[in-house]
């Protein structure tokens, strides 16, 4: 890999680290559990690593934005996380923020394009 | 599957103990589940086991991520003035020894030049080392506990009145403080590492030949001297601290306490020390008529050293005191 593309790589993480959340808080109106959010991402073309999915998971669970519940029902345990109240209205209020930031940074790209 | 317990295991060892069972329990069906979505033998085989493993990364970086915090020797916050700090006393020790050697090759010319340079480098470089590792520890000692060295905001959330003030000459470090104190202190550990046996009583007698007695027994005070050493070295990390933050927070001020508490304990483990004094010295004033000759002179020296050892109380004490309530009524 050359440099440029090391640099773009780091780049493009570190834009993805700030929406991860976003992608994965629109995916847990439902209870799911970590395995299948993972599978779900991906399906979606939003791939989040496991080793990146799971403590983030948890820290959104400490911060009060999903509950989460064990299911011992079937052989093997799984927790399962969903949106709390919180997680729902913060999730509601950052699909209005996203929405701004994507229209502005689309519009300084077009217009930049324009003007060449 | 043994591969697999180690795994989580070497992820969960450093997390805290609350959180322990509910992430292994976590991470083990998630290493299931991806077992059973992409192994492709059944049962899955050593080598469906490590691509797995490898697929969730190194165990270090994973418990990094739940962790949520780096954990530093020394953070970044405090890394700056680390490297400042370790560059004045540097310079300062490499300064005190040059001059160190210096005066001790007029005294006493050594034997040959390679000796000379052995001295000088093998003194030189134990003597960084010694300081490298005090500033080290003190720094560690600083990161673990989380003190603020420089900092003003607590967090994000402050306001126009927790700007600091303009400087408030009580408050400011005057530079030529910790540099004449710094300065001191490099003359002492010369004196006290080369020419401990100058400092004497020096008086001419009936015969006109000068009598040089020493204060210290030289032996006892080579035993003892490393103590004094480590003081002086105390006392110079506290005066570089200084010279870089130049002013009383509170995270200097907890320092600037610690290091007098150690250094007090040092300077009275010294004085107090077994066969610190010469006997000569007694003899001389007695000889002298200065004190009544039925008197001891060690009870009379014991009492003058108990009586140091209350005024530099008194000065740490003091020190410490006034920089603490000045840099608490300087945050509030």
């Amino acid at each position: 890999m050359s440099e440029t593309d090391e640099l773009l790589n780091s780049i493009v993480m570190e834009m993805r680290r700030g929406v991860v959340i976003l992608g994965v808080l629109s995916r847990l109106s439902e209870s799911e559990y970590g395995y299948s959010l993972v599978q779900t991402l991906e399906k979606e073309n939003f791939p989040v690593e496991p080793g990146t999915l799971y403590p983030l998971l948890r820290r959104l669970e400490k911060q009060g934005l999903l509950d989460s519940s064990w299911d011992t029902s079937e052989n093997r345990p799984r927790k399962y996380y969903r949106l709390s109240d919180k997680g729902r209205k913060i999730y509601e209020d950052l699909i209005v923020e996203w929405q701004k930031i994507s229209g502005s940074i689309t519009a300084l790209v077009k217009s930049e394009r324009g003007m060449k | 599957m043994e591969m697999v317990e180690r795994y989580i295991y070497a992820v969960t060892k450093k997390l805290p103990e609350r959180q322990r069972s509910d992430i292994e329990q976590e991470l083990r069906s998630l290493i299931e589940d991806m077992l059973s979505a992409q192994a492709k033998n059944d049962p899955p085989t050593a080598e469906d086991v490590e691509a797995v493993l490898r697929e969730l990364g190194d165990p270090a970086q994973l418990a990094d991520r739940y962790r949520a915090k780096q954990s530093y020797l020394i953070g970044p916050e405090n890394y700056d003035t680390y490297i400042l700090v370790l560059k004045i006393v540097f310079a300062a020790v490499a300064f005190g020894i040059t001059l160190a050697m210096t005066i001790s090759y007029f005294v006493e010319p050594p034997k040959s030049i390679m000796d000379l340079f052995v001295d000088y480098f093998g003194g030189i470089f134990g003597a960084l080392l010694q300081v490298f590792a005090w500033v080290t520890v003190i720094f560690a000692i600083i990161e673990s506990r989380s003190l603020p060295l420089s900092r003003e905001f607590k967090d994000e959330q402050w306001s126009l009145a927790d700007l600091p003030e303009l400087p408030d000459r009580n408050l400011m470090i005057r530079l030529s403080e910790p540099i004449i104190s710094l300065l001191f202190a490099v003359i002492a550990l010369i004196i006290f590492n080369t020419a401990e046996h100058l400092i004497a009583i020096y008086s001419i007698s009936a015969d006109e030949t000068l009598r040089v007695i020493p204060l210290f027994n030289q032996e006892g005070f080579r035993s003892l001297l490393p103590l004094l050493n480590i003081m002086l070295a105390l006392g110079i990390v506290k005066e570089s601290l200084k010279l870089v933050i130049r002013k009383w927070t509170r995270g200097l001020a907890v320092i600037n306490l610690v290091l007098n508490v150690f250094s007090f304990g040092l300077f009275v483990l010294f004085v107090r020390g077994d066969g610190l004094w010469n006997d000569a010295f007694f003899a001389f004033w007695v000889e002298a008529g200065l004190i009544p000759a039925d008197a001891d002179p060690m009870v009379l020296w014991g009492k003058v050293i108990t009586g140091l050892i209350a005024v530099v109380a008194l000065g740490f004490l003091i020190d410490s005191a006034v920089n603490l309530y000045k840099s608490l009524r300087y945050q509030v």
